[in-house]
């Protein structure tokens, strides 16, 4: 099994060459619910939350456009957790203790410099599950409504082969050659839009 | 069927296995094996139970939905930098048809300009009767809670200066949707866009804006204020006269803050930031200082001193590098407004003037002397014999025509030595060791004689012969040179203009010079330290060497002289050694 290297046209690279829409379109698409289920667990409100998700992006979106993005510091996503982190602290600094709602851990105030080792594995853990959330979007209206069913069955509800096979009225073998397309295909995707690196 | 072989799966997957497929299938239907096989194939290494989770349905959360929306309608390659438009129904309607609109009590007549922080309309304020400007908060920066306190408090620190050089603030208004400023307004263009029509200036604008600019951050710095943005974007020249006006004190913390600086990204590009304040330390109001020196620097050359690709590498240099010679990018440019601006980019902030007046006081005396030349001596303070000098005031690089300058060094005890380019036939020298004064002619046909006061010559360590004065002298410019030489290669290095190789050559150029210099001054300890240096370095080229010759990109005789190079080095570096035993 060869696997091949990443593009070089990878997402992050077009967007820090700036002008590209479809890139910008695509950045959107996969990084604000990302960004936003962080502000959630945060214990933000899904309003707040989405300015988060809102003013991260942005901030990102402007930080390219000037060429400050500068590939060699880091990963990608390690830059974007810094300023989601910023963000939210930000937010939670600028509001009294009182009017968060349910009392208790309204989020970290005291700000780390550093995330701890179980933030960056969650959120690296949460960008692998964003990214293919993303691809799984776009490829379920790409194929037939029964491959993806059988994909979904199999795959994500973790019936069996046969089992679909009956509800489906597809062959076994037919089943697990849709679920495996839709995998490579998944693989696909991600492969496109992850960063080099 | 047997079982089918990976390609014949991988085949079967992008469905390109047309006419055997049936069989494919067929096999697939009664064999497990093959089954897990094809889905190893097609998942690779993804661990489908992490990823899983996700890809059941997605929340669909209309916040979300709108925040995403926004994103995408958002101008991304359009210049982001400025701030975006009002928000409608912020403004009243006008009064009078063909403004812009009303706030409070004052008509808008139009937008003037856009920055970061936001817009600025001119605007008749109806109850004072008067024209003025009003900057209005981005609304990208409204919504953080702490640049807009911040913006509101800068605004009212800097209505507390008063001076013709500060654009006056009248009023700070927080109440609205948006805070907004009430100033001055000030009819003309900014510095920058004068540079941008007109390119670098003459010595008595340099000094006349530097003047002006100064004593306008003296008002601010004895309120305490610092700029922190002094820039030509900030500095205003009012019409007719050209007047200076500081504009937009202090705001760039405001834009700093919801621009996140902790995760690093910075409001604009910093081409005049201060040291200091681009490692993030504290800043007081020499920081103001050096940014204006950057302006001057930049007035006098057309262009601004750390340059680079980057925002990073900007700061890199600001941090790290001396920036190119003025006298070597503009000759007009005389040697004591040279010297001012060098001191004025000190890296260390105890270096630099100590205070905007001091420097306005200087600059004031040098216009003067510089509209009346022959009534009006200059400033003793930079008429005398440099007191300092960094390794900026150097000549140019070795060119075939010769070198075409002569300069003045001080050593430590700050006396002056006077050295001279020996070669070209546009260079007289007479030069008197221990000597009371020379006679030379530079490069334009000019006489010039300068006085010298130098002592004799001194072993550092005894016993040791040392060079004629004038053989030290020119030594020591060689090495002065190679500094030069090595510090233009290394910003090319890294700004990725130059090759490794030639940087290493660059640094091997210096370290003999160093070995030359310390070895005719008899410092036996340098001297070997040089030794060493240039050895590793020499090393480090052959292994450049090596690699290149391996890819063809260097020819084999080429790879012999850096071997033969390394080979003269460790000799040299055994005679050094044995000078320094000697010694002990």
């Amino acid at each position: 099994m060869t696997d091949s290297p990443p593009t070089r046209g990878s997402l992050i690279l077009r967007l820090a060459d700036g002008l590209d829409a479809r890139a910008w379109g695509q950045f959107v698409d996969i990084y604000t619910p990302l960004v936003f289920q962080f502000a959630r667990r945060r214990g933000l409100q899904d309003a707040d939350a989405a300015d988060v998700a809102q003013e991260v992006l942005s901030a990102v979106s402007r930080a390219m456009s000037r060429g400050q993005y500068a590939a060699g510091k880091g990963t990608f996503r390690g830059w974007l957790l810094t300023i989601a982190r910023n963000e939210v602290h930000s937010l939670l600094a600028s509001r009294p203790r009182r009017e968060q709602p349910g009392g208790g851990t309204t989020g970290q105030l005291q700000l780390d410099a550093v995330p701890a080792a179980e933030e960056v594995a969650a959120w690296e853990a949460d960008h692998e599950q964003r990214l293919f959330a993303w691809a799984a979007e776009r490829v379920k209206s790409e194929v037939q409504p029964a491959t993806w069913l059988a994909f979904q069955r199999t795959a994500i509800d973790r019936a069996s082969g046969e089992s679909v096979a009956a509800e489906l009225g597809l062959t076994v073998a037919a089943v697990h050659l849709a679920k495996s397309r839709v995998m490579k295909r998944l693989r696909e995707l991600v492969r496109e839009v992850e960063e080099d690196g | 069927m047997t079982c089918p072989s990976d390609d014949q799966l991988s085949r079967l997957l992008d469905g390109e296995l047309a006419s055997q497929s049936s069989n494919v299938s067929e096999h697939l239907e009664s064999c497990p094996h093959c089954r897990i096989r094809l889905e190893r194939l097609a998942a690779g290494d993804a661990t489908w139970d992490a990823v899983s989770g996700g890809i059941r349905t997605p929340q669909t959360v209309p916040e979300l939905a709108a925040a995403m929306a926004a994103l995408k309608t958002a101008a991304t390659a359009a210049d982001e930098s400025a701030s975006p438009d009002l928000p409608p129904g912020f403004l009243r309607p006008p009064r009078e048809p063909g403004n812009l609109g009303r706030l409070g009590d004052f008509e808008i007549y139009g937008e003037v300009g856009r920055g970061e922080m936001g817009i600025v309309l001119k605007a008749f304020d109806e109850r004072l009767e008067r024209v003025v400007a009003l900057k209005v908060m981005s609304p990208r920066l409204a919504g953080h809670a702490t640049s807009r306190k911040r913006f509101i408090r800068e605004g009212r620190a800097a209505a507390a200066v008063c001076h013709e050089h500060v654009v006056t603030i009248h009023a700070v208004h927080e109440d609205a949707l948006l805070p907004y400023i009430v100033m001055q307004f000030v009819g003309g263009q900014s510095l920058q866009q004068r540079l941008d029509k007109s390119g670098a200036m003459t010595v008595a604008e340099i000094l006349r804006i530097g003047m002006q600019s100064a004593a306008g951050l003296a008002a601010a710095h004895t309120q305490g204020l610092v700029h922190r943005d002094i820039k030509p974007a900030n500095i205003l020249l009012e019409n007719g006269v050209e007047r200076v006006k500081i504009t937009d004190f202090g705001l760039a913390r405001a834009v700093d803050d919801a621009s996140l600086t902790k995760s690093g990204i910075i409001s604009g590009t910093p081409l005049y930031m201060a040291p200091e304040q681009a490692r993030g330390e504290p800043v007081d109001h020499r920081a103001d200082l050096f940014s204006l020196g950057c302006v001057l620097y930049t007035l006098a050359t057309g262009r601004s001193p750390f340059r680079a690709p980057t925002t990073l590498a900007v700061l890199r240099r600001i941090c790290d590098d001396q920036p190119r010679p003025i006298r070597e990018m503009n000759p007009e440019i005389p040697d004591w407004l040279a010297t001012i601006v060098i001191r004025l980019l000190a890296k260390n902030p105890d270096e630099r003037f100590s205070s905007a007046k001091e420097l306005s006081e200087l600059l004031a005396g040098c216009l003067a002397h510089v509209q009346r030349p022959g009534s009006v001596p200059l400033p003793s303070a930079v008429a005398g014999p440099p007191q300092f000098v960094s390794k900026m005031d150097v000549p140019p690089p070795l060119s075939p025509e010769g070198r075409r300058r002569s300069w003045l060094l001080t050593t430590p005890g700050g006396i002056a030595i006077l050295c001279l380019a020996a070669i070209g036939p546009m260079m007289l020298a007479l030069f008197c060791a221990g000597g009371i004064a020379a006679h030379w002619m530079d490069a334009r046909g000019v006489e010039r004689q300068t006085a010298i006061i130098e002592p004799p010559p001194v072993a550092i360590e005894p016993g040791i012969p040392i060079s004629s004065a004038a053989e030290l002298a020119e030594l020591k410019h060689l090495l002065a040179i190679a500094q030069e030489q090595m510090d233009v290669a290394r910003a090319q290095f890294e700004g990725g203009v130059m090759a490794s190789g030639e940087y290493v050559r660059a640094q091997i150029e210096f370290a003999t010079a160093q070995q030359r210099y310390h070895r005719a001054t008899g410092n036996a300890a340098e001297y070997l330290a040089a030794s060493e240096r240039r050895v590793k370095l020499c090393e480090q080229l052959v292994g450049v060497h090596d690699e290149l010759f391996k890819t063809g990109r260097v020819t084999g005789s080429e790879r012999l002289a850096a071997q033969r190079e390394l080979s003269e080095a460790k000799l040299e570096l055994n005679r050094a050694a044995e000078m320094r035993t000697r010694n002990k």
